[in-house]
């Protein structure tokens, strides 16, 4: 073995590939299915498409004091099956998971268990052919599958976020192999999330702690409102109900019975899920959870009967509108929409966005 | 054909291990502070411990502090209030 000091990583040497993939999983650096091994040809190739120098740090994880480098992350991003066109999304995704609000290491030590969803829009998802429609969630798509796969690999291998032992996850997340979609900008009746961010001729990546996806379908809406109610509905399940964020993904079916009128932008789409996204305060104490807070339970008076006092009626998810971010994706036929709540039991991760800077070029 | 590879972890990352409080000689009597990491009754169980330790040692509750978010990191200035406080130990705890 030798370490390379530009890289900070060691060189191995093995007899060939099917001994390199053996020797992936004997070292503990997969997710359980093979890796391509990283050679230093296709390392050096991955890390041509970005302008950094290898040792830049790209992602810090703040409780364990890890950080990950440029060439640490094309390490991995060669195993998890990318290609260096990939590479700049997973760049700007580890930049923006970075970000204080995001809560890197809760979200990806907590028993919630989450799946760090990436959402990529703008010009970039058709340049590389990322999947926007039929089967967005998986699977079938290389630039999806890769650029998800490879966050999940740097949480393995450089962060050490290994399940069981710091990734202490209850029951884990299907999303915890790979979660990456992209926006669909056809059959889309609404700015793209990067016009609405103020980037209309670049690509931005959104990160979002997301818990359990939920399928939303109701093929008996023909209006707006029962669209959008029976979202509403899903986001207001007592199971993920807090004041945390929520990604909302309609069909384009949907989006177009809702866009058919006019009035329907994107922001009263917004205003009226979170209207109509809450509970009874009395369901919420049915099951036995504190209503107004996520926060300590200690503060909440009690009657003689046990019931709680000085609580507002209703519970809403999240805290306004604005903590819902809302695109189109999938498949052409099907009222098929999703919800995918925050993680865990409220704001404990902020959704975070990064501009996606462009492959270089040459 | 012989593979050069490199491997996916960082080698020389190394994480600073923060060294042990001084051993107390004594717990009679001493000044206890509380950290509640936030979770829901942590600071029962917080509190019940330090009811023990009272009852064992004598000694009383002066700093009650919570971190507010199991989640998140801690946040510096509490680190610092928990640095400088003037007790002989802290008692934290993990709640649900």
């Amino acid at each position: 073995m030798v370490t390379s000091k530009e890289s900070r990583q060691t060189i191995i040497r093995v007899d060939d590939v099917s001994s390199a993939i053996e020797y992936c999983y004997e070292a503990g650096w997969t997710d359980g299915l093979p890796v391509v091994p990283p050679t230093v040809e296709l390392v050096d190739a991955m890390l041509e498409a970005v302008e950094l120098d290898p040792l830049t740090v790209i992602g810090e994880h703040v409780t364990t004091r890890r950080s990950c480098t440029a060439h640490a992350a094309a390490v991995n991003a060669v195993m998890a099956g990318c290609l260096p066109a990939h590479f700049p999304i997973v760049i700007a995704a580890m930049k923006a998971m970075s970000k204080t609000g995001f809560n890197y290491h809760g979200s990806t030590a907590s028993t919630g268990g989450s799946g760090h969803l990436i959402v990529v829009s703008g010009p970039i998802t058709d340049e590389i052919d990322m999947n926007a429609t039929g089967n967005l969630f998986g699977s079938g798509n290389r630039a999806n599958a890769a650029i998800g796969r490879t966050i999940r690999l740097i949480h393995l291998n450089v962060f050490h976020m290994q399940p069981n032992v710091t990734d202490k996850s209850t029951q884990g997340n299907p999303g915890k192999y790979s979660l990456c979609v992209a926006e669909r900008s056809d059959r889309n009746p609404w700015p793209l999330l990067n016009e609405e961010m103020g980037h209309p001729d670049e690509s931005v990546v959104v990160v979002f702690a997301a818990g359990g996806f939920h399928n939303v379908e109701n093929h008996f809406a023909a209006t707006p409102e029962q669209a959008l109610l029976t979202v509403a509905d899903s986001m207001s399940c007592l199971d993920s109900l807090t004041h945390g964020q929520s990604v909302v993904v309609l069909s384009p079916e949907t989006a177009e019975i809702v866009a058919a009128d006019a009035f329907w932008t994107k922001s009263r789409v917004r205003n009226f899920l979170f209207e109509n996204a809450y509970r009874e305060n009395d369901a919420l104490q049915r099951i036995g959870r504190p209503t107004d807070t996520d926060a300590d339970r200690s503060k909440y008076k009690f009657s003689n009967d046990g019931v709680k006092e000085g609580l507002t009626e209703r519970y809403h998810r999240g805290l306004s509108a604005d903590d819902i971010l809302l695109f189109v994706g999938g498949g052409d036929a099907g009222a098929h929409s999703s919800f995918l709540p925050s993680w865990s039991r409220g704001r404990n991760s902020i959704m975070q966005s990064e501009v996606i800077v462009p492959i270089k070029k040459g | 054909m012989v593979i050069e590879m490199y491997t996916p972890v960082i080698d020389d990352q190394r994480v600073e291990i923060a060294s042990m409080a001084p051993r107390l000689s004594t717990l009679k009597n001493s000044r206890i502070g509380l950290l509640s990491n936030g979770k829901h009754n942590a600071n029962v169980l917080i509190q019940m411990t330090a009811d023990l330790f009272i009852e064992d040692h004598g000694g009383e509750v002066v700093l009650e502090l919570n971190k507010g978010n199991a989640s998140r990191p801690c946040p510096d200035d509490l680190v610092d209030t928990v640095v400088k406080a003037d007790v002989d130990f802290m008692i934290t705890a993990v709640g649900d």
